[in-house]
C-alpha cells in the first residue's frame, strides 16, 4: 500500500464512520458522540487533503475531481461548524462525501484527450477547479436549505423544544443560504467562462463543444441565476429560494455524476 | 433534663394556607408594624421578634423561652397583633386560626431560609421576596426587636438565598409572559443585538418586555401606541428607542425583525395584508410576531405568510411552563443548600445555648483562684515573695484555670456519642453549682 491509498482509504472510511456517528448522535442525543463524529469528519478531511496534495503532482485535476470536491466541501463544512456553529452540517455532508469518494474510486471519471501543452492544461485545470468549487458551494447551499426548511417547519408548527442548538438561528441560515448561492454562482459562472474559452482557444471537436453536459451545465447555471433573481428582483420568500436551491443541487448533481456516467455507459 | 435555651419559632399564613381575601386582610403596613411589633414583644415576653408582610404571606418569627402554654401563647400573639389592624373587624378568627402554621426549632430555621431563597414563594425563584425579607429585618432592627439569634438567622438566610441563586438554575429562566416573549425571540433569532424590535402598545407588559429587550442592546427599539405620548413616555423611561403612532405600523413592520404586541385593543391590530406587504419590502427575511395581548392583536392567518412566524399567549405559556419545570428541578438542588445551612445554623445555635454555662464555670474557677491564692499567699511561708513572684504564681493558676475551662468547652461542644452539649452544660452547672451565677 502506498501513501495515496492509505490516506484516501482513511478519508473514505473516516467519512463513512462520521456519517454513522452523526446518525447515532441524532438518536441518542449525546454530545460526546456528536463531537467524536465532528473529529472524525476533520480527520477525514485532512486525510483527503493529503491525498489531493500527493496526487496533484502527477494527475490531472479532472481525474481527481471527486477528491478535490470532497476536500473543498470538508473545509467549508469545518469553517461553517466553527464560525457559524453549524454543528449539524457535517451530518449532511459526511454521507455525501462518502458517496462522492465511492464514485471517485469505483466509477472511472471521464477522460479528455488533449495536447499536454502548458496553456491548455492551465485553462482546463482552472475550468475544473472553478466548476468543482462552485459545485461545493452549491452543495453547501443545499445543506443550508435543508436546515432552513427543517427549522422553518419546526417554527411554523411551534415545536420550540425540538429546535436544535446544532443549527444556527433561522435568520442566520437565511443569510448563509444567500451567501452560499452567490459564491457558488460566481464560481459556476467562472467555470463556464473558462470552459468556453478553452473550447474557443483549443479548437475542441464540435460534439464536445455543445455536448449534453455543456447544455445541461448551462441550464443549471440559468437555474441558479433564476434563483438569485427570484430573491433579489422578484422578492420571493426565503422558503421558495431554499426549495429552488434544493432543486438546483439535484440538477447540478446530474451535470457532475449523471451526464458523465450516462456518457460512459452509452457513449453520449 | 430540659434546656432553658430560647426556642426559635415562626407562625403565619401564606398563599398555600390562606385565600387572597384573607391574605389581604392579614397584611399590615410597615409603619403600623413598626409600632405594634415592640408592643407585642413586650406584652408576650418574646426575646426577639420580627414580621414579614407581603401580598403572599404574613409571618411572625422570633425567639422565646419555653413555657407550658407556649403554642397557645404564639397564636394569641399573632391574633393580638392583627386585632390592632383595622381589617380585623371583617375577619373570622376561626378561619385565621385554621390558616396558620407554626414551625419551631430547625423547622423554623429551614422555613425562614426557604422563604428568603424564594423556595416557598407562589412563583418559585422570584427575586422580590429576598428584598422583602431584608426590609423586614431592617424594620425589626430599627425597632430593636431583634437580638443575636435573629441577626444571625437573617444573615444566614440571605447568604443561603445568594448561594441558591448563584449555584442553582432557579432564576436562570424567566416565568413571566413578557420575559418569555423575549426568551422566545432569543430562541428563534439567537443573538438579539443584531435585530430590530417593535413594541406595539405601551402598557405594563410592554414596559417589562422593553426593559428586558434593552438589556440585550438591540439595533433599535420602536414603540408604537395609539396615543403617541404614552409611547414617548416609555421611550423616555427606557432612555433609548423611538416612539411612533400605531397608524405607522405598516411602515414600521417592514423595518423590524421582531414585533411584540400587547395592546388592549378589542380587535385585530396587525392584519395579514399588512404583513404580506411588509414581507415584500423585507425581501422575505424572517419576521417574528409575538402576540401577548388578550384579545389577540395579530390576525391568526399571518402565520400562513412565508417566513413569518407567529406566536400567541398560549404558545408562550408553554415556554413559561417549561421554564417553571426547570425551576422546580433546580429547587431540589436548592433544598440541599437550605438543609446544609440549617444544620450549620443549628450547630451555631447550640454553642449559643452552652455559652452561659461555660462562662459561669470560668467565673467560678476565677473566683476559686482569687480566693485560694489570696488565702495561701498571705501565709508566712510566702511573705518573702516579691510582687513579680506573686504575680507569676497567680498567672500560673490562671493558666491552669484556662486549660481546665478550655478543655471543658471543647468536650461540651464536641460531646461523645449519646451525649449532647446542652446536657453536659447542665451537668457542669449542677456539679459546680454555677447555675444563675
Amino acid at each position: 500500500m502506498n501513501s495515496v491509498s492509505i490516506s484516501s482509504n482513511m478519508g473514505l472510511f473516516g467519512f463513512a464512520l462520521a456519517s454513522v456517528l452523526y446518525l447515532v448522535s441524532f438518536q441518542k442525543s449525546k454530545k460526546v458522540i456528536e463531537k467524536t463524529a465532528f473529529s472524525m469528519f476533520v480527520l477525514s478531511t485532512i486525510a483527503i487533503s493529503a491525498t489531493l496534495a500527493i496526487m496533484l503532482s502527477d494527475s490531472a485535476l479532472i481525474d481527481i475531481s471527486g477528491i478535490f470536491l470532497t476536500c473543498t466541501l470538508g473545509w467549508i463544512a469545518i469553517a461553517g461548524h466553527l464560525k457559524f456553529k453549524m454543528k449539524l452540517i457535517g451530518a449532511l455532508l459526511a454521507p455525501l462525501a462518502t458517496f462522492i469518494l465511492l464514485m471517485q474510486f469505483f466509477v472511472a471519471p471521464p477522460k479528455i484527450s488533449m495536447t499536454a501543452t502548458s496553456p491548455d492544461m492551465v485553462l482546463i485545470t482552472t475550468h475544473i477547479a472553478m466548476a468543482i468549487i462552485g459545485q461545493a458551494f452549491a452543495i453547501i447551499a443545499c445543506a443550508v436549505s435543508v436546515m432552513y426548511l427543517w427549522q422553518q417547519n419546526l417554527l411554523k408548527k411551534k415545536l420550540l423544544t425540538q429546535l436544535s442548538g446544532g443549527v444556527p438561528a433561522i435568520d442566520r441560515l437565511e443569510r448563509l443560504l444567500m451567501w452560499a448561492l452567490w459564491t457558488g454562482f460566481i464560481f459556476i459562472t467562472l467555470g463556464l467562462l473558462s470552459g468556453a474559452m478553452f473550447a474557443q482557444l483549443f479548437d475542441l471537436p464540435a460534439d464536445m463543444r455543445l455536448g449534453s453536459k455543456v447544455i445541461w451545465a448551462t441550464f443549471v447555471w440559468g437555474w441558479y441565476l433564476a434563483t438569485l433573481l427570484a430573491r433579489n428582483v422578484f422578492n420571493r420568500s426565503s422558503k421558495r429560494v431554499a426549495q429552488m436551491s434544493l432543486a438546483g443541487f439535484l440538477f447540478l448533481s446530474m451535470t457532475y455524476f449523471g451526464m458523465g456516467f450516462f456518457r460512459d455507459l452509452g457513449g453520449g | 433534663m430540659a434546656s432553658n435555651a430560647p426556642i426559635l419559632f415562626i407562625i403565619g399564613a401564606n398563599h398555600r394556607t390562606a385565600s387572597v381575601d384573607l391574605r389581604e386582610k392579614l397584611h399590615i403596613p410597615a409603619e403600623q408594624l413598626a409600632i405594634s411589633l415592640p408592643q407585642i414583644k413586650e406584652e408576650f415576653g418574646f426575646l426577639e421578634l420580627a414580621a414579614i408582610s407581603t401580598c403572599n404571606r404574613f409571618e411572625l418569627f422570633g425567639t422565646a423561652r419555653d413555657s407550658q402554654s407556649f403554642t397557645a401563647h404564639l397564636y394569641e400573639a399573632f391574633l393580638k397583633l392583627h386585632q390592632r389592624n383595622a381589617a380585623w373587624a371583617d375577619m373570622d378568627e376561626n378561619l385565621v386560626r385554621q390558616s396558620l402554621y407554626l414551625h419551631m426549632h430547625e423547622h423554623a430555621v429551614k422555613h425562614v431560609f426557604k422563604v428568603a431563597s424564594s423556595l416557598d414563594s407562589l412563583v418559585l425563584g422570584e427575586t422580590q421576596i429576598t428584598g422583602q425579607f431584608k426590609d423586614a429585618i431592617s424594620m425589626a432592627s430599627e425597632t430593636n426587636t431583634i437580638g443575636p439569634i435573629l441577626n444571625r438567622l437573617s444573615q444566614d438566610a440571605l447568604a443561603t438565598a445568594k448561594k441558591v441563586r448563584t449555584s442553582t438554575d432557579i432564576g436562570r429562566k424567566h416565568v413571566s409572559i413578557s420575559h418569555a416573549a423575549i426568551e422566545l425571540a432569543k430562541k428563534v433569532f439567537g443573538d438579539l443585538s443584531a435585530h430590530r424590535f417593535l413594541l406595539v402598545g405601551a402598557g405594563e407588559m410592554a414596559q417589562v418586555a422593553a426593559k428586558y429587550i434593552k438589556s440585550y442592546k438591540p439595533k433599535s427599539i420602536w414603540v408604537a401606541n395609539r396615543t403617541i405620548e404614552r409611547a414617548q413616555s416609555l421611550v423616555n423611561e427606557l432612555e433609548t428607542g423611538t416612539a411612533a403612532s400605531i397608524d405607522d405600523l405598516p411602515t414600521l413592520i417592514s423595518q423590524v425583525d421582531i414585533v411584540i404586541s400587547s395592546t388592549s385593543a378589542p380587535g385585530i391590530v396587525i392584519t395579514r395584508e399588512m404583513i404580506k406587504r411588509a414581507q415584500g419590502v423585507r425581501k422575505g427575511r424572517p419576521l417574528l410576531l409575538i402576540d401577548i395581548a388578550l384579545p389577540r392583536d395579530i390576525e391568526k392567518s399571518c402565520s400562513e405568510v412565508d417566513d413569518v412566524y407567529v406566536f400567541d399567549i398560549d404558545d408562550l405559556q408553554q415556554v413559561v411552563d417549561s421554564n417553571y419545570e426547570e425551576r422546580r428541578k433546580a429547587a431540589v438542588d436548592a433544598t440541599v443548600i437550605v438543609d446544609r445551612n440549617t444544620d450549620l445554623f443549628r450547630a451555631w445555635e447550640k454553642t449559643l445555648s452552652i455559652k452561659p454555662a461555660l462562662a459561669s464555670f470560668r467565673t467560678y474557677l476565677d473566683q476559686v483562684i482569687a480566693k485560694e491564692s489570696a488565702k495561701t499567699l498571705s501565709k508566712d511561708l510566702f511573705k518573702d515573695l516579691n510582687e513579680k513572684q506573686t504575680a507569676a504564681i497567680v498567672s500560673m493558676l490562671e493558666a491552669v484555670a484556662s486549660k481546665i475551662s478550655g478543655e471543658a468547652s471543647r468536650r461540651i461542644t464536641n460531646p461523645p456519642e449519646g451525649y449532647y452539649p446542652e446536657l453536659l452544660a447542665d451537668v457542669l452547672s449542677m456539679l459546680f453549682e454555677t447555675k444563675d451565677t
